[in-house]
């Protein structure tokens, strides 16, 4: 299925992206209240937040459009019978009316038509069904994290993360269609070694689209920058931001 | 008992008050201040992992018991309310009747509690009193294994109501400089999330806020500015008295004001 954001090439470098922080998907849980049901994992990639409610006994739903990133979650998911693959985007999930207790993105909100996802959800949603986004943000306060920045924004002139960093508050708000928006976030840390940080610079979507002709040599610079810290492994600090709302 | 804050807030008026003394506020506190945002409630109850009826429950600071008895209603197997000022307690217990929540006197550096007493311990809009090292230090020693402290405001969102904002900057005309100690978006707040990740007694720190709406009679809405503590303190009571008449004309004629208030919260869990 094709869609605005290609993702084939960088299917297998999202392997190696770390998964969502355990307390923020439990705190995000307790909010809805689900213990069991239907949940629908809209853009789904290669499985991350699927498996996390899959393990948590859910009966999930996911729905990916892009081919090579379905092929990799479906592989990953494969030993679990209570996870469906479908290939749709937020617009359009192609999913039942009315059939969900839960519909969650993660770090998929940012790269659909955030109004319409948001009207798709609510009609795929059961009556007070919960809405969920979220994302991963690298804490860059961390020193080397700083300096990746730092590598970066030498090289690409106006370098940001869009609306995947933006509060997600006033367009839930703006749509009329959910409650009070719940944000949460909590800390997590990744370990990754030299090679599958370098790789995951390589994954990076959005400054690949930022960087240009440029995104070669940028990557090129953070490897160089990453072996000259001469350690095999290091700690990434992140923080899962959810934003959480009930259908009216 | 008094909680008394070091560096008080004086002004020249305001010299009979102190920062951090609730005396004279009970009834005002208990009637008029806002209750907290739902979903965070349940959110934060959800962190405990434990079933809500086996969870013993301990509110620090408790005030008049307005947070207290927000859990006691999620049907938690024991409630106890620890607050330290004399007249705040006494109004809480009176609040609670009919209930089974028990209120003792301590402050949050000493409780009073036995060790490993409680699943959840909360302080709500009191943690900024505390002193950080030593109240953690005693929450980690009342709290079981996986036991979770949460701290708490409920900061008003004022700046979406034109009125509010109106209101608020009313304040800076009466006394350049104010200072809104209590107001859960500054001070403390700031830092502690690293605070708490930092700390030896606790960890997965996971940080929660979500809106609400109380719509409020203007008698309602006056009522929550009279129980201001740290405005009262700083503006002294003769301007403390203007300012409140000043709120009163200004929204004479309302039938009700919406105020929308954010409630942000921290949940950490206790290290082993």
């Amino acid at each position: 299925m094709k869609t605005e954001w290609d993702y084939t090439t960088l299917a297998d470098a999202y392997l190696n992206r770390p998964d969502y922080s355990d307390a923020a998907v439990d705190a995000m849980l307790s909010i809805a209240n689900v213990k069991t049901g239907n949940v629908c994992d809209v853009g789904a990639g290669v499985a991350h937040l699927t498996l996390m409610l899959a393990v948590r006994g859910f009966d999930v739903t996911a729905v990916e459009p892009n081919d090579a990133m379905r092929g990799n979650g479906v592989k990953r998911t494969e030993k679990l019978g209570n996870v469906r693959w479908h290939e749709g985007t937020g617009e359009q999930t192609r999913q039942a009316t009315k059939a969900f207790d839960m519909v969650t993105f993660g770090s998929s909100f940012n790269v659909c038509d955030r109004q319409l996802a948001l009207k798709e959800t609510a009609r795929i949603l059961k009556t007070r069904g919960w809405f969920a986004c979220m994302w991963n943000h690298r804490q860059l306060v961390d020193q080397i994290q700083a300096q990746i920045e730092l590598i970066i924004k030498e090289r690409v002139s106006g370098y940001g993360y869009g609306t995947r960093r933006e509060d997600q508050t006033a367009v839930i708000d703006s749509i009329g269609l959910f409650g009070p928006v719940v944000h949460l976030d909590s800390r997590v840390m990744h370990e990754q070694t030299i090679a599958e940080c370098v790789e995951a610079w390589r994954s990076h979507a959005t400054l690949e689209r930022q960087a240009g002709a440029a995104f070669g040599s940028v990557v090129a610079a953070i490897e160089e920058y990453l072996g000259s810290l001469k350690t095999p492994t290091i700690q990434i600090p992140y923080s899962t931001n959810i934003w959480i709302a009930q259908l009216i | 008992m008094r909680l008394v804050k070091s560096g008080s807030l004086n002004s020249d008026e305001g010299a009979s008050y102190q920062a951090g003394d609730f005396t004279g506020l009970a009834n005002d506190y208990s009637q008029h201040r806002p209750d907290y945002c739902s979903s965070v409630l349940s959110a934060l109850l959800g962190l405990v992992k434990k079933p809500a009826e086996n969870v013993d429950f301990v509110d620090i600071g408790a005030g008049t018991g307005i947070w207290t008895r927000l859990v006691y209603g999620k049907g938690v197997k024991s409630v106890t309310a620890v607050e330290p000022n004399d007249d705040m307690r006494a109004k809480g217990l009176i609040d609670s009747t009919g209930t089974n929540i028990r209120w003792l006197a301590g402050s949050a550096e000493q409780t009073g509690l036995p060790d490993a007493c409680c699943d959840w311990l909360s302080m709500a809009s009191s943690f900024h009193w505390a002193d950080f090292g030593r109240a953690t230090w005693e929450f980690h020693r009342l709290l079981r294994a996986g036991g979770r402290f949460t701290a708490l405001w409920n900061p008003r969102l004022i700046e979406i109501s034109p009125l509010l904002v109106e209101i608020e900057a009313h304040l800076g005309t009466l006394r350049a400089n104010i200072k809104r100690v209590s107001s859960g978006r500054s001070g403390i707040t700031e830092t502690l999330t690293e605070q708490l990740w930092s700390s030896p007694y606790f960890e997965d720190v996971v940080y929660l806020e979500g809106r609400h709406v109380i719509e409020m009679t203007s008698e309602r809405y006056l009522g929550a500015w009279r129980s201001v503590n740290d405005i009262r303190v700083q503006l002294g009571p003769k301007k403390f008295h203007a300012f409140l008449t000043f709120v009163e004309q200004r929204i004479a004629g309302l039938n009700v004001i919406e105020a929308t208030y954010l409630t942000r919260a921290w949940s950490a869990r206790r290290k082993d």
